[in-house]
């Protein structure tokens, strides 16, 4: 795919955009190319000290940041935050806390899908010229009152339909659309354990993944169940943790290089949830996602996808065209096991899922990978990311999508 | 909520029957999928197919819960309580007992009312 082009409703640098901007009037000046400049993700962690609080894992991660961009805190004109347990404060108590004069501002209620969505907006904030430099930050601090006030209250339908009967979290949802999974495509629970076990895997490299031990198929086989067919392996465990990226006009020195958003593109509600949920909005925006990005599915070095379940990573991956409908064994049973780079961090199933921060941790994950800077996970060469968010359960499946095609300045 | 179970058992499922088009909605929300109608008709949808059943553990290690998913033809799924043995493929009776959604082989449930 080379060349790419304008999609009407989708993000991109590589239409004719920018160009567009200049030669239709001379008053308007070229829109600046906004740069993913530092990422930074704090250790999640299983048992968090009583003293450690959500926000204070948010400024954790924010200096994190600012180091690896090489950024000063008052260089910050934007910020923005995804958290489920910040309340009652919000983003603007957190520029106070943090001591940030901001001329942009947001706050993303979406979940796995809030990192993108904050990016998506935060890159527009930067082409207008309504801020410089955006500190995007998610985290959770998580007590098991928090997380359980969460799971029940996570929207009306579900405090009304879903807690009363009890439904016990997300993985008696996710249990259904597997099910289904499993029956579309022929697949057992042998094939959905190369997820978590390749994943583990990964997740060695990574320091601040909760589980790093390697997972055998016999351990997954013999795991206790959660909901069948899903096993613990197949749910992610509650971390707390915060997750921070810095995008900016320009690099730093002693920064890390630039990573430039390519294009992305989200569709939210797709379906009013009346389909089966083995389809996200991805399916919709991938074509117009990759035309607008100039780049294809196969050019991508590394691969994030939001894996609250392993179905859903399953889902992404096909629904973006990473794998065509009738891969999905070969993948499994193939790709995986011989090192295909998806969630190289160890994803929300190894390193854990510290609420919100979900939405970040696969942008954080391919900026590092694609600054060279992810480590002993390194994927070497790599130049080109995709990553996919996905969250929000409604009643029965998630209703938000969002991805992005990301590359290394070179 | 009295002692009594069975005095608070409700056949059905509350949905909405959109007043324009007529269209069925569970759970409904504020403007109809199909023709954007605000106003809804309540209406109860006792009926349905179970197409998957999940026994659900409870983390503490409580007594395992059984969910069922049950079609309600166009109005959608309903994640229900499976109460009795109830199967994939069968057409199950739904009512609201306790305030929750509760799925049991046709015939059973109203029988079966306060006896647990």
């Amino acid at each position: 795919m080379a060349g790419g082009g304008r999609v009407a409703g989708i993000y991109s640098r590589h239409g004719s955009r920018a160009a567009e901007r200049v030669s239709s009037s001379h008053a308007l000046r070229p829109l600046t190319e906004p740069l993913l400049i530092g990422a930074a993700e704090t250790p999640y962690l299983r048992r968090p000290s009583e003293e450690l609080r959500t926000d204070g894992l948010l400024a954790d991660a924010f200096l994190e940041a600012l180091e690896a961009a090489g950024v000063r805190r008052s260089e910050v004109d934007g910020l923005a935050v995804s958290s489920f347990t910040l309340a009652p404060d919000t983003v603007i108590d957190l520029a106070w806390k943090l001591g940030v004069r901001a001329r942009w501002i947001m706050q993303s209620p979406l979940g796995g899908a809030s990192g993108l969505d904050m990016l998506q907006h935060a890159i527009r904030a930067i082409e207008s010229g309504d801020a410089s430099t955006v500190v995007i930050l998610s985290g959770d601090r998580f007590s098991k009152q928090a997380f359980a006030k969460l799971v029940s209250e996570y929207n009306r339908v579900t405090h009304e339909l879903l807690d009363p009967l009890p439904f016990l979290g997300p993985p008696s949802v996710f249990s259904m659309l597997t099910q289904r999974y499993m029956d579309m495509h022929g697949l057992t629970r042998a094939d959905f354990a190369q997820i978590p076990i390749a994943q583990r895997g990964w997740a060695a490299g990574n320091p601040n993944a909760a589980y790093r031990d390697p997972l055998t198929l016999d351990q997954y086989l013999s795991a206790p169940m959660v909901a069948d067919p899903l096993c613990i392996y197949d749910c992610v465990p509650v971390t707390s943790g915060a997750d921070a990226i810095v995008l900016s006009t320009h690099t730093r020195p002693g920064g890390g290089s630039g990573v430039r958003v390519r294009a992305l593109a989200a569709l939210h509600n797709p379906d009013n949830q009346a389909g089966d949920g083995l389809k996200t909005g991805l399916a919709e925006i991938s074509p117009g996602l990759w035309q607008s990005a100039g780049r294809g599915p196969a050019e991508m070095d590394v691969i994030s996808v939001y894996d609250d379940f392993p179905v859903m990573v399953l889902v992404q991956m096909v629904d973006l065209g990473l794998i065509g409908p009738d891969q999905v064994r070969p993948f499994l049973n193939e790709q995986l096991p011989a090192g295909r780079p998806v969630n190289t961090a160890g994803g929300m199933l190894s390193a854990g899922q510290s609420g919100a921060s979900g939405g970040l941790h696969g942008i954080v994950e391919c900026v590092r990978q694609l600054q060279g800077r992810a480590g002993a996970r390194q994927v070497q060469g790599a130049r080109h990311a995709v990553v996919a968010g996905y969250g929000m359960v409604l009643y029965r499946f998630g209703a938000c999508a969002n991805a992005a095609v990301m590359e290394a300045v070179a | 909520m009295s002692g009594d179970a069975g005095a608070s058992r409700v056949s059905g499922v509350p949905a909405g029957r959109c007043a324009s088009c007529g269209r069925v909605t569970f759970p409904w929300g504020l403007l109809c999928p199909a023709c954007g109608g605000r106003e809804y008709l309540s209406v109860r949808l006792s009926r349905g197919t179970v197409e998957q059943t999940t026994t659900v553990h409870p983390r503490d290690g409580g007594e395992p819960i059984v969910l069922a998913l049950v079609g309600m033809g166009q109005a959608g799924d309903v994640l229900a309580r499976a109460r009795g043995s109830i199967r994939r493929g069968e057409e199950v009776a739904l009512c609201m007992r306790e305030g929750r959604i509760e799925a049991a082989p046709i015939g059973a449930g109203a029988t079966s009312a306060g006896a647990r």
